[in-house]
């Protein structure tokens, strides 16, 4: 059942077709056709991603809804669909504002930093089979080394803004996602030494016979957990606590580089997503009625319905209770998930598929 | 194992609720039916009312007045002798919804209906002609201001420094419909002095700022 990456492969080869044809007519130069390729894949994987994360978006405002038992949007557009591009809409027209006293070029260039290492992992993520932009050898190591350049950048963004808030949020945002590296970093661990492999593409392949959810769900645990950490998502959004700190190290930022801001958020929820998928529910791989990517998509969305699911369900943590949460829970945690991978790895490596 | 089932159970109940109904009434488009008892606009059965007057009387906020109807155009309202023909008129703004009126009503041709949507842009649109109470019809708004003039609920309806212009042409147009009713001047004098009279409060009204005039 492979008729979709097909049709992909036969759309992509027409688009090459085009290309070529454009380059012979025009006369222009080779060294100029493999950027042009890159190009176009970007701009189509950044098209396809921007209507992607309408509908997430969609779908969490909607959950967020009838988890509360309302309605949530519904007038503008069919079924309220059209909400968020209005939404778009609107931050773009609106005034930007920057404080009096804050360090203007940095004020706005960590916007356009942050979306710049949202959508990067964005390559290097396999879609299925024959679906990917770089098949990388280290791509998950790659991935998680472009997540620890947030907090520097959060940081910076608090100090620029010349608020206290934004100051504070910076400063528990920082705490938080440097305390919960470790684990993340830990639990993902056991998935290499499982895997055998730090590249996303053979760590998909080697779950064909089983998921490594079912070998590890304490990783799976600590890795969800740590993960939405590092998202600042509630429960854990300590560092833009509303009732505390207005809106965290975002304070400050209004128009189109809250936009940004919250689609860099939004684009970094889509890559744990797809990082949970690859590492622990098998990836692409699932029964034969259905396409891989769709079964990679599929995994994707259902775990962002579970991130919404937690969002709705727990109260936010106080600072001091979230980091000795990290410290004295997840890390014995996943270090105990390594210790348990190791005494299992004998019984179940003939069903891993190397 | 406490710990674990502190976080097991609330997502249970959290994913109960996603298939309760949602509690949102979309209000325009959907309405919840009013209590029993509920006090909304009061209405007048206009072939009932005796036009006493009584209810003008009881409302603490003066929001009624007695008013010629439609059909009425000759008659001189400011002689208190022609009362029986008029018909109680309101300006829903001031209305304090307390039912006074109704239990006031000899007949029992005012009751309370349960209607309670009223939104407006304009003060005019507040304010209920004899017709417009008893449900009949609903005039356009130049119509009914027109038919408002000469009635104290027409500037009570408007503020400061307009209040008392539109007073004092109000007065004027008073004195004029009295003039004709004892007869000390003709038909045509009368509709002349009127309608010059009509075009300054019109004027007034316009410099407040209500639409369709």
């Amino acid at each position: 059942m492979s008729w979709f990456d097909d049709m992909v492969t036969q759309v992509w080869s027409f688009i090459v077709m085009i290309v070529d044809w454009v380059f012979s007519l025009l006369m222009l130069p080779d060294w100029l056709y493999e950027p042009t390729i890159i190009l176009i894949k970007i701009i189509i994987l950044l098209l396809l991603f921007s209507l992607d994360l309408i509908g997430i978006i969609y779908l969490e405002r909607k959950l967020l809804g009838r988890f509360h038992n309302r309605r949530s949007i519904t007038e503008t557009g069919k079924y309220g669909l059209l909400q968020n591009i209005a939404d778009a809409i609107k931050l773009m027209i609106k005034e930007d504002i920057i404080p009096k006293k804050a360090d203007r070029f940095l004020h706005n260039v960590i916007p356009i930093l942050l979306g710049f290492i949202a959508i990067l992992p964005l390559a290097f993520i396999p879609y299925g089979p024959r679906l990917y932009l770089v098949n990388y050898d280290t791509s998950l190591l790659f991935i998680l080394a472009i997540a620890s350049l947030a907090p520097g950048l959060v940081l910076l963004a608090g100090w620029a803004s010349n608020n206290k808030f934004s100051l504070i949020g910076a400063f528990r945002s920082g705490s938080q996602m440097v305390a919960y590296e470790v684990p993340l970093a830990l639990s993902v661990i056991g998935v290499v030494m499982l895997s055998g492999s730090l590249n996303l593409y053979s760590i998909v392949e080697a779950q064909k016979n089983i998921w490594f959810i079912l070998v590890q769900p304490l990783g799976f645990i600590t890795f969800f957990i740590s993960s939405i950490i590092e998202l600042e998502r509630a429960p854990f959004d300590v560092p833009e606590a509303e009732s505390e700190l207005v809106a965290g190290w975002k304070t400050e930022y209004g128009s189109l580089k809250f936009g940004l801001i919250m689609g860099a958020e939004y684009m970094h929820l889509f890559v744990t997503c797809a990082l949970l998928t690859i590492l622990y529910l098998g990836g692409w791989n699932g029964p034969d009625f259905l396409p891989p990517s769709f079964w990679f998509l599929l995994k994707l969305h259902l775990l962002i319905v579970a991130f919404v699911w937690v969002r709705i369900t727990f109260h936010r943590f106080r600072i001091d209770q979230l980091l000795r949460f990290g410290w004295l829970r997840l890390v014995p945690l996943a270090i105990l998930n390594i210790i348990l991978t190791v005494l299992v790895t004998p019984y179940v490596l003939p069903y891993i598929s190397l | 194992m406490v710990s674990l089932s502190k976080v097991i159970r609330p997502l249970k109940v959290t994913f109960s609720y996603l298939f309760k109904r949602p509690f949102t009434v979309m209000y325009p488009k959907e309405t919840l039916q009013p209590a029993e008892r509920y006090r909304g606009i009061i209405q007048n059965d206009i072939n009932r009312c005796i036009g006493c007057g009584a209810c003008v009387l009881a409302c603490p906020n003066q929001t009624l007045e007695l008013m010629a109807r439609e059909i009425d155009v000759d008659l001189d309202f400011t002689n208190p002798k022609s009362r029986m023909r008029m018909r109680p008129a309101l300006d829903l703004g001031r209305c304090l919804y307390c039912g006074l009126c109704v239990e006031a009503c000899p007949t029992r041709s005012l009751t309370l209906s349960k209607e309670y949507s009223v939104i407006s842009m304009n003060r005019v649109d507040m304010l209920y002609t004899p017709e417009e109470l008893a449900r009949e019809k609903r005039l356009p708004v130049k119509e009914r201001i027109r038919r408002f003039m000469g009635y104290y609920l027409l500037p009570k309806a408007f503020g400061g420094k307009y209040e008392k212009e539109l007073m004092k042409l109000t007065e004027e147009y008073r004195a004029v419909v009295s003039k004709y009713g004892k007869k000390e001047i003709t038909k045509e004098e009368r509709d002349r002095l009127l309608s010059e009279l009509e075009e300054k409060m019109f004027e007034v009204i316009r410099e407040f700022g209500v639409e369709g005039i």
